[in-house]
């Protein structure tokens, strides 16, 4: 309370002297005024975690009072000032001091009271991106004139803070449309010196949650893409003939650089590259229709098109890939909204293909398209023009839910029609176009020496055709991590689990009387066993067909009630009897025990290919490397299994959620022994660190409120210490202290089983010694315990760690 | 009303005018501008369009087609028949002269909040020339478009309907705070929508 009113009060007279400086106009106090906030947000900023130098880049959010003044006044100087007293030099000196405590305040942001904390950010990534240009003009003269060794060391610094800025805002887009989930971030837009603890706004295993993200902070992701593509402009080489080249490029003309600016130019360009192909696959692989986002994003594609020359083709090649109609409706959403979403999208994606060909940033002869892509391009043109000419002319009968489906003696009136039609073919019909290939795909593995005809008629053929493709999503492009979380999801909820089990069921039996050779009548023409000419005898089948069919009939009625007690399916394939696929509780967990049983035998199966594939790829590698071979795709693969081997894999996160709500001891004990497991090197130690933070703090969440669960937590907790102690030794006091600041309760016999070992193992005693010692100082609540434990067992020690003991208990009793 | 709206059609003649009217009389700070190349309106004769540049006062236009209709007979007169008198005079009360889009100053055009458009190539023009002007100011634009016929009684019965899509933007930012209105503004306009189905509906967040 104190606290928080003696904060009020600093920011208040920082107003009351912001006020008084206005009005005599006095510059020079306005800008100290705003150095000493900003120099009061540093302040606090700064947490127990940075002074120990931990690794993770978080920081306890100072007053919002404090925070919302030094950021409007910021805008108010810095941004809207222009005046003799203010040069721009001046003010761009000024924002590089003020970009670490900048860069502190958006990443801290995320973490905590982002809702509240949105509107000044939103300001503050709007000044940065009107500042950008003359930031980045400001940094490059800096590169030029930098003649001294502590110039150039300046020129980094400034550098290094933009860039940790620009990484920032590139995590928080990221994280805030969710792109994890079909997507990671390129290693060259992620931080290189500090780790960013990953900001988790909802809950992942939810699917709504993430949705919810998706749909949520338009206005700022809009703020953020703005932010990202005026770097990808401003650091990239414009064309000096257009006179809107950066600075970037006068630079190249103008300075005889050294290889360090040239290296720093190379990074800077291929950067900008990265961030526009980074939107390029967010609409891409975006599956949900973001409308206000995906649109900003053509906008600004449209903006670098303009400026840069080099990026003409990666735009215009990637965003050919883009499916306007093919993107998901958010289930919170009503009908009229999507449709309303979906035609807003189709307008702006049909203006900014008309742009590109009026403004000649794409021709049949420049070569950019192919002749294929450019035949697409015109095509799509043409659609377009056909489609609204169409509902312009029909304007009476227009209904927003009207599809346009073109009508050949419609389309009669158009000259190009026959372009449209095989576009709308194109479009609608690409995913069964898809499924007929595969399927005959695999007929022709399956089968190869039969003929062409009974290929295509198959019985693997005839269960993909039964799926109508038309309007479907094409599921092939969703990454296997989305799918499994959809998956997920979908046998979770109640509404949907329900009909997916009945489909199952349906086509499982469709399928397995297809291979037993039991056809119905209905289907025979499609039968693949029968190769006949249809043409022949067409109307005696069609005779047989109605006599069977009555027939059919009447033994239906005759034993219909007979079958629907019995039966879970009558006679025409339907399900008779609903209560036969209705789960009770105790059924739906064990059909969940057997899903987790499966995930993880899936995970293990993984974990041990990757094992096996870095294994045989080093010796591979060692084998070329010894006749002097270097084959850079191998090696390229063998760093991204290593890759894939350090990193928390977003499945497991997801079991072990599941298995804490589940509560199920046999389903714990199989989680233990594979999070156990993963650390069969030294360099997974982390990962197995960062596992059972995850499973110990979800276990905590689900089990705090009874004292009985409770005990289940430390019980579980202290088997899996208990092995994991076998794993480590003096050289692992990162990963340890780190284990033990992130468990989310510890109690006396947790320090009394386990420390009471290591401070008795000389391998180990540091280790155990230097933990207690963080945890004395950084984490009072368990202080007691701790001390407790350390004057019982004192006396059991020995040499030199016994004496660091004694001197802790002294320390730490006062 | 604290939302400053900017209606615009072809010629800043019929549909801009007269939603720049209903919105006016209803408290919106309003201006309004057209697209064209110049202000067309009909003539004597289908074939010969009345045309004027951009900036000539209404009440010239006014006094233009009345000397044009005295030179023919009364029984052949259809400019009062067609609404362009009444419209004139609306104009007339309303502004000095009508105003071309595409040579406004972008510092002008951010003083206000929202677009509205009247006319689907009307939409694109301005999302074209939004484009042409690139982004300086780093300040959003929402440009709505309601595609409504160029007759006079359409463009009254679109004046209400716009004017009840404001009071429906404008509610939702007082329920709202900050920027985050923008997360609700797709589910604002489809239950428009739902009400106004005859006037198709776009939309986008431009930056200048």
């Amino acid at each position: 309370m104190t606290a928080s009113v003696y904060k009020n009060s600093i920011t208040i007279e920082l107003n009351q002297a912001k006020l008084k400086a206005e009005t005599e106009k006095n510059y020079d106090l306005l800008f100290k005024i705003l150095d000493k906030s900003f120099q009061l947000i540093n302040t606090e900023l700064l947490s127990l975690e940075e002074q120990l130098s931990s690794p993770y880049y978080f920081k306890n959010l100072p007053d919002i009072d404090l925070i919302d003044f030094t950021i409007n006044l910021f805008k108010q100087l810095v941004i809207e000032t222009s005046n003799a007293h203010v040069k721009d030099v001046f003010k761009n000196n000024k924002t590089f001091k003020y970009l670490p405590i900048i860069n502190d305040l958006l990443n801290s942001a995320m973490l905590t009271n982002f809702d509240k904390l949105l509107p000044i950010i939103t300001t503050l990534i709007n000044c940065i991106t009107r500042k950008l240009n003359s930031l980045c003009k400001f940094l490059f003269n800096q590169a030029v004139e930098s003649k001294k060794e502590n110039e150039v060391e300046e020129f980094q610094e400034n550098l290094d803070n933009l860039l940790n800025l620009i990484y920032i805002v590139v995590k928080q887009f990221h994280e805030l449309m969710r792109c994890d989930n079909y997507m990671k971030l390129s290693s060259i837009m992620t931080f290189k010196k500090k780790e960013v603890e990953i900001a988790l706004l909802c809950d992942e295993l939810n699917l709504n949650d993430d949705l919810d993200l998706k749909k949520k902070y338009l206005f700022f992701k809009t703020q953020l893409t703005n932010f990202l593509f005026n770097v990808s402009i401003n650091f990239s080489q414009g064309d000096p003939s257009l006179g809107n080249h950066i600075h970037l490029g006068t630079l190249v003309l103008t300075k005889k650089e050294t290889s360090y600016l040239k290296k720093t130019i190379n990074n800077l360009n291929k950067l900008s590259g990265t961030i526009v192909s980074y939107f390029i696959e967010v609409l891409k692989r975006e599956p949900f229709l973001v409308g206000t986002v995906f649109s900003n994003v053509f906008q600004n594609l449209f903006q670098v098109l303009i400026q840069r020359n080099q990026f003409h083709q990666l735009i215009l090649i990637g965003v050919l890939d883009f499916k306007y109609d093919k993107k998901w409706q958010f289930p919170s959403n009503d009908n009229m909204t999507y449709k309303v979403d979906r035609r807003a999208l189709e307008r702006t994606w049909k203006v900014f293909i008309k742009n590109i060909i009026k403004w000649k940033f794409v021709t049949p002869n420049n070569k950019v398209y192919n002749k294929d892509q450019w035949k697409y391009i015109n095509q799509m043109k043409d659609y377009f023009q056909a489609k609204e000419d169409y509902f312009k002319k029909s304007n009476k009968n227009w209904r927003l839910d009207q599809h346009f489906v073109p009508n050949p003696e419609i389309l009669e009136k158009f000259k190009r029609n026959r372009n449209i039609n095989n576009l709308y073919s194109l479009q609608n019909n690409l995913l069964k176009r898809k499924n007929n290939d595969l399927a005959v795909e695999i007929d022709n593995d399956k089968a190869s020496h039969q003929n062409k005809k009974l290929k295509k008629n198959n019985g693997i053929a005839q269960i993909y055709s039964s799926c109508n493709a038309k309007d479907q999503f094409d599921m092939t492009t969703l990454d296997n991590d989305l799918l499994l979380k959809i998956c997920v999801n979908t046998f979770m909820n109640d509404l949907t689990f329900q009909p997916l089990l009945n489909k199952l069921v349906s086509v499982s039996k469709n399928y397995l009387n297809l291979n037993n050779d039991v056809v119905s009548k209905n289907d025979k023409s499609n039968n693949p066993y029968e190769n006949k000419d249809y043409g022949e005898d067409e109307t005696d089948e069609a005779e047989s067909d109605n006599e069977k069919s009555s027939f059919v009939s009447n033994l239906k009625d005759d034993t219909k009630e007979e079958i629907e007690s019995k039966f879970a399916f009558d006679s025409k394939g339907n399900i008779a009897n609903n209560d036969t696929f209705t789960l009770t509780e105790e059924e739906r967990k064990v059909q969940l025990k057997f899903l987790i049983d499966n995930l993880f035998t899936v995970e293990l199966k993984t974990d041990a290919v990757i094992r096996d594939i870095q294994k045989r790829e080093r010796q591979k590698k060692h084998i070329e490397l010894a006749e002097g071979e270097t084959d850079i795709t191998e090696i390229k693969l063998l760093n991204l299994t290593s890759m894939v081997g350090r990193k928390n894999s977003p499945n497991v996160s997801m079991i072990i959620r599941l298995c804490s709500k589940l509560n199920d001891d046999s389903i714990r004990s199989k989680l233990q022994q594979f999070i156990i497991s993963t650390t069969n090197e030294q360099e997974n130690l982390m990962l197995t660190v960062n596992y059972i933070i995850e499973w110990m703090s979800a276990e905590w969440i689900v089990n705090r409120h009874s004292d009985d669960l409770k005990e289940k937590y430390y019980y579980w907790l202290d088997i899996t210490l208990a092995d994991f102690l076998l794993k480590v030794d003096n050289s692992n006091k990162k990963e340890f202290i780190q284990l033990f600041s992130g468990l989310p309760s510890l109690n006396y016999s947790i320090f009394k089983h386990h420390f009471n070992k290591l401070l008795l193992d000389p391998y180990k005693q540091q280790l155990g010694y230097l933990t207690l010692k963080y945890l004395l100082m950084f984490r009072p609540t368990v202080k007691k315990d701790i001390m407790q434990f350390l004057k019982e067992d004192v006396e059991e020690l020995d040499g030199d760690v016994k004496q660091q003991v004694e001197q802790l208990i002294v320390k730490f009793s006062s | 009303m604290s939302i400053q709206v900017c209606t615009v059609c072809s010629s800043n003649m019929n549909r801009s005018m007269e939603a720049h009217r209903v919105l006016e009389q209803a408290g919106y700070k309003v201006v309004s501008f057209g697209t064209g190349n110049a202000v067309k309106i009909p003539g004597l004769t289908k074939e010969q369009p009345n045309v004027f540049a951009f900036g000539t006062p209404y009440t010239e236009m006014l006094k233009a087609l009345e000397e044009q209709e005295s030179t023919i007979s009364p029984e052949k007169r259809n400019y009062a028949k067609q609404g362009l008198y009444e419209m004139l005079n609306r104009n007339i009360k309303l502004k000095e002269a009508p105003e071309n889009w595409q040579s406004q100053e972008t510092s002008k055009l951010l003083h206000n909040e929202v677009i509205i458009s009247c006319d689907e190539k009307c939409y694109e023009l301005i999302l074209e020339d939004c484009f042409k002007r690139g982004r300086r100011y780093e300040k959003p634009l929402l440009v709505l478009n309601l595609d409504v016929e160029d007759f006079h009684a359409n463009s009254v019965d679109a004046g209400k309907s716009i004017l009840r899509l404001m009071e429906m933007f404008e509610d939702l930012k007082k329920n709202n705070q900050g920027l985050l209105y923008y997360d609700y503004l797709d589910q604002l306009l489809g239950k428009w929508q739902m009400m106004y189905p005859h006037l198709p509906l776009l939309y986008s967040l431009i930056w200048l």
